[in-house]
């Protein structure tokens, strides 16, 4: 028998919790204060029981820490049979992971296991008659999709970062901590991380970023991109492109912001010398806030964008990122 | 070496997607399809391991009769064999039975060293499917790869995307790999090729030829869609002309006004 508790599996990576962890405590604290059921949260890693506290602060009522040297990096079979065994000990009625490589890579193989439910990268989340109703794009965003789970339990979704919005802290909360250890034969361990390749000297990836800042065809070459990194340096912002931008050379591909890039959802998205194809709109239309920087006023990004700035970037950008200076140091 | 890619056909994405009132679906009816990119990323990626370590190419995908358009292109890239999975009963699974009935084609297939899945198909953006399949397979799971460095006669050393950025991954075969778009550059099918294609013979499976449990699957599936529905357009807001330092000025004071920065 499943009760109505909601379970949210915690990504930290290298002892930082990432956070849509607490988008997801957020979250599951108001769905299980709508069904009188707990929040349980599960951290695992190694050296991560100091985390419980920002959990607790979250929302979570209960921690279940797997603390293990083995843990360090993700590995797909240990972390999958330490939430396998937690479920199928304590028959949590909700999952939460987080949609990221980690958390979809994960939540995947697990839910293929339980031979249960697993809707993707949620936005929302809604109890109907009881039952969770999970929202999630589908076509690039074009299409929203609401899933739900008619029988098996745990219901899985993994949950898009910065969808959703995370509560005040509360530091003086605390709860139950549960220690839990791992419990896998050495041969079934099929992956082994190597070697963990960090990104180039502090880039904001885009993934986690609250402000991105985007380069498109309207640059002109791929020096265009200095002015680009100056602006995004200006704000804190990650560094994105469209896929023209990426296609002529002047970016990795890891940049690259639609349909066959990322999918972001920033709070400020400021798209400069992009025209705004499909397959860009796909990839960052749910930003809370767009900014468009572009010559041509017909350009399809005006039709998305909340402030649309018509004038030639090179022009513009210079005066922005004095302006954003002043604003700062003022502060 | 043995290797299987499975891809999906998919509505062109350069068409926005319309909902048919009366069913509450997709509208498939007189749209281009295309083979969903990462997919092809994963053919190639597969055409590539079986040219330089041995060994052929299968491709497999679930769907209706009109799904062989997009296997005769994996054939006309280069892939040796072929199979459709189609059956009724199938209609409307969810990620997980279209893992679970793929797992079964598999295996029914024969025994794959390399599985190659695209990391998500893009009309349904899940990105399960892959991870499902070598769930059920008992395969390793390596997912959004975009190199494989290494290739030994048990195991693939691959970099995957990471949340902290890269990582080195090594997995023992069987396994199982999606794909990201900056693994490889799809190559073309050649003429010749795609001649041979359209001659090539693509046995169709069902749930009994495979094994699979029809009550597993399709509208038995652990999740269901209730409903599908177009998000409401975003309004453009305000438009902001005139002398560029000017504009400049007021793009920042409106960012600050609104709490933005």
């Amino acid at each position: 028998m499943s009760n109505k508790n909601v379970w949210v599996c915690l990504e930290q990576t290298d002892g930082k919790i990432a956070g849509v962890s607490y988008e997801m405590l957020s979250e599951a604290r108001k769905l299980a204060d709508q069904q009188s059921g707990e929040v349980c949260a599960v951290l695992m890693g190694a050296q991560v029981q100091d985390l419980a506290k920002d959990a607790f602060a979250y929302g979570a009522d209960k921690v279940y820490i797997c603390d293990d040297e083995k843990l360090k990096n993700y590995c797909c079979e240990s972390y999958c049979k330490v939430l396998e065994n937690l479920v199928k000990e304590n028959q949590p009625d909700i999952l939460l992971l987080a949609a990221t490589t980690v958390g979809r890579d994960l939540a995947g193989r697990l839910a293929s296991r339980l031979e249960t439910g697993l809707a993707a990268d949620c936005v929302a989340l809604t109890l109907e008659d009881g039952s969770l109703v999970a929202t999630r794009p589908t076509y690039g965003g074009n299409i929203m999709a609401d899933v739900i789970f008619p029988e098996k339990r745990p219901a899985m979704c993994t949950i898009r970062p910065n969808a959703m919005s995370k509560a005040e802290p509360d530091a003086a909360k605390s709860g139950e901590v549960v220690a839990v250890a791992l419990d896998i034969e050495e041969d079934a361990i099929r992956t082994q991380v190597k070697e963990v390749l960090a990104k180039a000297g502090g880039e904001i990836s885009l993934a986690d970023a609250q402000i991105i800042v985007s380069g498109g065809r309207g640059l002109g070459d791929a020096s265009g991109f200095d002015l680009i990194r100056e602006f995004a340096d200006t704000l804190h912002a990650a560094v994105g492109a469209s896929r023209a931008a990426v296609d002529a050379g002047w970016i990795p591909y890891e940049h690259q912001v639609g349909q066959t890039g990322k999918t972001v959802g920033p709070k400020l998205y400021i798209a400069c010398g992009i025209s705004g194809a499909l397959q860009h709109l796909a990839g960052m239309k749910t930003s809370d806030v767009i900014v468009a920087i572009n010559k041509d006023e017909e350009a399809p990004i005006f039709g998305v964008a909340n402030y649309g700035i018509v004038g030639d970037l090179y022009k513009v950008i210079p005066v922005m990122i004095e302006e954003i200076k002043k604003v700062l140091a003022a502060r | 070496m043995n290797i299987l890619v499975c891809v999906k056909q998919v509505p062109d994405n350069a068409v926005v997607p319309k909902l048919d009132p009366a069913t509450d679906r997709v509208i498939k009816e007189g749209v281009e399809t295309m083979v969903s990119p990462f997919d092809l990323n994963a053919v190639e990626a597969g055409l590539k391991l079986a040219e330089e370590h041995g060994g052929e190419v299968t491709v497999l995908t679930l769907g209706d009769d009109t799904c062989k358009t997009s296997l005769r292109i994996a054939l006309s890239m280069g892939a040796a064999k072929a199979y459709l999975v189609s059956d009724p009963a199938l209609e409307e699974s969810d990620t997980w039975a279209t893992s679970y009935a793929l797992a079964k084609a598999i295996k029914s297939i024969g025994e794959f060293d390399v599985i190659l899945c695209g990391k998500q198909a893009i009309d349904d953006d899940a990105g399960q499917v892959g991870a499902g399949i070598a769930e059920q397979l008992g395969a390793s799971l390596v997912s959004y790869v975009n190199e494989i460095t290494e290739v030994t006669a048990d195991a693939l050393t691959v970099k995957r995307v990471s949340p902290a950025g890269e990582e080195l991954v090594q997995a023992k075969l069987p396994v199982l790999l999606t794909c990201e778009k900056s693994l490889n550059e799809p190559r073309y099918p050649t003429l010749k090729r795609t001649r041979m294609a359209n001659r090539m013979e693509i046995p169709v499976l069902d749930c009994a030829a495979i094994g699979a449990d029809a009550g597993k699957v399709g509208k038995n599936s652990p999740s269901a869609i209730k409903k599908l529905y177009t998000p409401a357009p975003r309004q453009s807001g305000e438009v902001i002309k005139g002398d560029a330092e000017e504009i400049a000025k007021i793009g920042v004071a409106k960012l600050v006004e609104q709490k933005i920065i």
